[in-house]
């Protein structure tokens, strides 16, 4: 798969659009602050690895060829630097997992069946695998079911703050629904598959 | 703001992803202060990157610009190492030390950095542990040679090696006189003394290419497979538990655990991979509990096996370990 709005956002930082710079940067840098948060706990060192991991991308730009969406290629860098952080600190192998191989968002999955059984420890795994899917979704798709679901907004408010009109925010809204059901389901299908 | 004059755009069909992100609630937002730090150093970076380009190339103009380089090269050699970047030049990371040791030859180590062929030499003491490729720790024994070179290729001429690389998407080729010994993802030994060769595998599988044909060894259940080889290619096979004594000696080739602040998880991890047991939790809920519950303090010195009777006893958590070398993690009544 090619992701062409990624190519398109990369070539116009490449040819050192300062609009271009503001945008890759303010669509990455919280989701790679996230996803640093939930393998390192200290801010101070996720906010280390979150910087060195955008001046790497920054500097390594012209290798992205799209395979991947440019989240996916950043946050392989990022677990470089979590890796290379943690073997600095004591030689210990990083417990750094990709989202669909994380053990407690298996966990976590295996509890939606039950929702009414939920331990505080599952209702906090599952809030943070709905944020990790939240932030693997294409760019605004996190951001509208926020403000819909979230802030309760209407859509001509969220038409107006993301400066688009009202049909394309009911557009974006649907294919954001469907993107992000369809990250969970697979995420649940492969846990009853390994149930049975 | 809410509007309740609007019409509604969807149906029931969307509760589930309503009631998934009110569960769940707002993502984490950075701090500003964060934000504008990183911002300031980032945007630092790129003004100071040429104008580039991602487009892609044809075989022609690589053919093109590889003459170019090539030339290039010729023109500054001397300065020519400094062009390439660390994954391409070093082959390894030294990790840990003690006691004495020498790399051979007129190579040096550059910020415990190996570069490509470097010849190492521990002494009657010397016990060291060198990091290649991403995840993978080679504990190098006393008295052993061996060369590190790229494409995660060891040459042991003699000594003992212990190597430790969890990920299957790693393996490295160990060459020893007797043949390659090759893994993916797996724990073994390699140990070359007197007139033969003697490789121990404690997890997954290892091959061993011998001129007189292929052997692989594979170790389960918590029974490693060990087998002995002679300079004529003979070889006997035998059984050992995945903790026994043999791996006593890695502890000593590593850097002490840093208990303070790890999580239960973590030490667990480290417990189980550095004893040769399986970890298996009783439920998902001790799994999700045990990276939670953070630990403090120092091992000061303590093995893992016996650490982690020493450590649990301080938690809510307890385990035990089974016939098949399983690490069992419970949470106390």
């Amino acid at each position: 798969m090619n992701h062409s709005e990624d190519i398109a956002l990369v070539k116009r930082v490449l040819k050192k659009e300062r609009a271009a710079f503001n945008e890759f940067f303010e669509i990455y840098f919280s989701r790679l602050y996230r996803f640093s948060h939930t393998r390192v706990s200290e801010e101070r060192i996720c906010e280390d690895i979150v910087q060195e991991t955008l001046c790497k991308a920054i500097k390594n730009l012209g290798q992205y060829r799209g395979e991947a969406t440019l989240f996916t290629w950043l946050c392989q860098i990022c677990r470089n630097e979590i890796y290379t952080w943690y073997r600095k600190q004591d030689n210990r192998i990083p417990v750094t997992t990709d989202l669909d191989d994380d053990a407690m968002t298996k966990a976590a999955l295996e509890s939606l069946a039950d929702m009414t059984s939920q331990s505080e420890e599952e209702r906090h795994a599952l809030e943070k695998v709905v944020q990790l899917v939240l932030d693997y979704l294409p760019n605004n798709y996190g951001k509208v079911l926020e403000m819909k679901y979230l802030e309760d907004l209407a859509v001509q408010e969220i038409a107006k703050q993301m400066e688009i009109s009202a049909i394309a925010v009911q557009s974006l809204l649907a294919r954001a629904r469907t993107a992000f059901r369809r990250g969970f389901q697979e995420l649940y299908n492969e846990i009853t598959a390994i149930k049975g | 703001m809410k509007q309740h004059n609007e019409k509604p755009i969807t149906d029931d069909r969307d509760n589930d992803v309503r009631r998934l992100l009110n569960i769940a609630g707002r993502r984490l937002a950075p701090p500003k202060d964060v934000r504008d730090r990183v911002f300031e150093n980032v945007l630092h970076e790129w003004e100071n990157q040429p104008i580039k380009s991602n487009k892609t190339f044809t075989p022609k103009t690589i053919q093109s610009i590889a003459a170019s380089f090539l030339l290039a090269l010729i023109t500054i050699a001397g300065g020519w190492k400094f062009i390439l970047n660390d994954e391409e030049f070093f082959v390894g990371e030294l990790a840990f030390s003690s006691g004495q040791f020498s790399i051979l030859g007129d190579q040096k180590l550059h910020d415990n950095f190996l570069p490509d062929g470097a010849m190492i030499h521990t002494g009657e003491d010397g016990r060291l542990d060198v990091h290649v490729l991403k995840t993978t720790s080679v504990r190098i024994d006393v008295s052993t040679q061996i060369s590190f070179r790229k494409n995660a290729e060891l040459w042991l001429h003699s000594g003992r090696i212990y190597v430790d690389s969890p990920s299957t998407n790693e393996g490295v080729k160990v060459i020893t006189p007797y043949g390659p010994v090759t893994d993916i993802g797996t724990q073994f030994s390699v140990d070359i003394g007197g007139n033969e060769l003697v490789v121990a595998v404690r997890e997954g599988l290892v091959n061993i290419d011998l001129d007189s044909g292929k052997l692989a060894l594979n170790a389960e259940n918590g029974r490693a497979e060990v087998i002995t080889i002679s300079k004529e290619d003979e070889f006997i096979r035998t059984q050992v538990s995945s903790s026994d004594s043999r791996w006593d000696w890695i502890h000593l080739a590593a850097a002490e655990y840093q208990l303070e602040n790890s999580t239960v998880h973590d030490f667990l991890i480290w417990v189980s991979r550095e004893s040769g047991l399986k970890l298996v939790f009783e439920t998902n809920h001790a799994l999700i509990a045990t990276k939670q519950a953070r630990l403090h303090g120092s091992l000061d010195g303590m093995k893992p096996n016996k650490a982690i009777g020493a450590i649990l006893s301080t938690t809510r958590f307890g385990s035990r370990v089974t016939e098949q070398q399983e690490l069992i993690v419970f949470i106390k009544q």
